[in-house]
């Protein structure tokens, strides 16, 4: 009876443990295939035209030590919400004499009103070779790179404590 | 052997505590990366901002507004001269169509910027980022964007390969 007992309990266990490993590999998968820009991508600079009609260079886009890259859209509830934390990162970072670019979607996801300056640029269009180097998900993501536009930190999702202090080290 | 059997449930039993407790903090991870991010994109959408030229080579920043149907595909760099016969060739044959070319590369862009290179089409040089890779996406399973205006729909449809394949595309383009 005993023996009985503990093979009932062996199956049981069993029963529990393939599924259960098969949804780890799932659940892993899609963890990872959307969490943001694995660090040390290196991609080409981000060129393009900003909503101004400015020409956005390889020149110009290597001017700074560091990059900011924030996917956002004025349609996104969690990228309004997101505003004063992303804010206060984008400051911290350009600060550290980073540069950053604001892409949408779509330019239509971008302020109207929106003013690029010269660490600052509002993309509106990009060409599809940024397209093809950078996978985005969803908004709002946030990537920081270094001055060889590789990646030092990127974040899928709002913007959380301690996060402004893990980008600005990772340009360090 | 009883003990070695005991052992040995246990141990499938604590792996399996261990494995569940692992999937629901992944599980959890998941929920929360889904709630904190709008727009997870898997719809096709068109290009509405776009810097290019139209076929008369003047600078256009949208694609042909009169064309009830506007074909949508990938120009590659490294077979520039072939698919610009080709497409060229697509538009006498499909005149009601308007055809829109976006550049995959530098070497594209600077040849479609050239006033040497005469196209018959719309050469795009940049666009909207989720319209452009999506357009990228279809073109790395051998499919272009099917506009229509009428109906405000996008579909992929196949990229023709060769002269030989225009024809097929009739009731693509046409509708018909």
């Amino acid at each position: 009876m005993p023996g009985n007992w503990l093979q009932r309990i062996s199956i049981l266990a069993i029963l529990i443990n393939v599924p259960a490993v098969g949804a780890h590999f799932y659940l892993s998968h899609r963890f990872y295939s959307t969490a943001g820009i694995p660090v040390g991508t290196r991609v080409s600079p981000i060129t393009g035209l900003t909503t101004a009609n400015e020409k956005i260079t390889e020149s110009t886009a290597t001017a700074y030590p560091c990059h900011v890259l924030r996917y956002t859209s004025i349609n996104c509830k969690w990228c309004r919400q997101d505003e004063p934390a992303w804010q206060a990162f984008e400051s911290a970072l350009l600060r550290r004499g980073c540069d950053s670019t604001l892409l949408g979607p779509a330019a239509g996801d971008l302020p109207k009103d929106a003013v690029s300056t010269p660490d600052r640029h509002w993309l509106a269009i990009v060409p599809a070779s940024v397209a093809r180097e950078i996978s985005f998900f969803a908004t709002p993501t946030t990537v920081v790179f270094d001055r060889q536009w590789k990646v030092t930190w990127s974040k899928m999702g709002i913007l959380e404590k301690g996060d402004t202090d893990k980008a600005a080290k990772s340009v360090k | 052997m009883r003990f070695f059997d005991f052992m040995l449930c246990t141990g499938l039993l604590f792996l399996a505590g261990f494995v569940v407790r692992l999937d629901l903090r992944e599980a959890r991870s998941v929920a929360r990366l889904a709630a904190a991010t709008g727009n997870p994109q898997e719809a096709p959408a068109a290009l509405r901002s776009l810097a290019g030229f139209d076929r008369q080579g003047n600078p256009t920043d949208k694609l042909p507004p009169d064309a009830k149907r506007v074909a949508v595909f990938v120009i590659h760099g490294s077979k520039f001269q072939s698919e610009i016969e080709l497409w060229n060739r697509a538009r006498d044959l499909y005149p009601s169509v308007e055809f829109a070319g976006v550049c995959d590369d530098v070497r594209c862009i600077e040849q479609v910027s050239s006033a040497k290179t005469k196209v018959n089409f719309n050469p795009i040089v940049m666009g909207d980022y989720y319209a452009t890779r999506w357009l990228l996406k279809a073109d790395a399973r051998s499919h272009m964007m099917v506009l229509d205006r009428g109906s405000g729909g996008i579909r992929e449809a196949d990229t023709p390969k060769s002269p030989g394949d225009l024809a097929g595309l009739k009731s693509t383009l046409e509708g018909k």
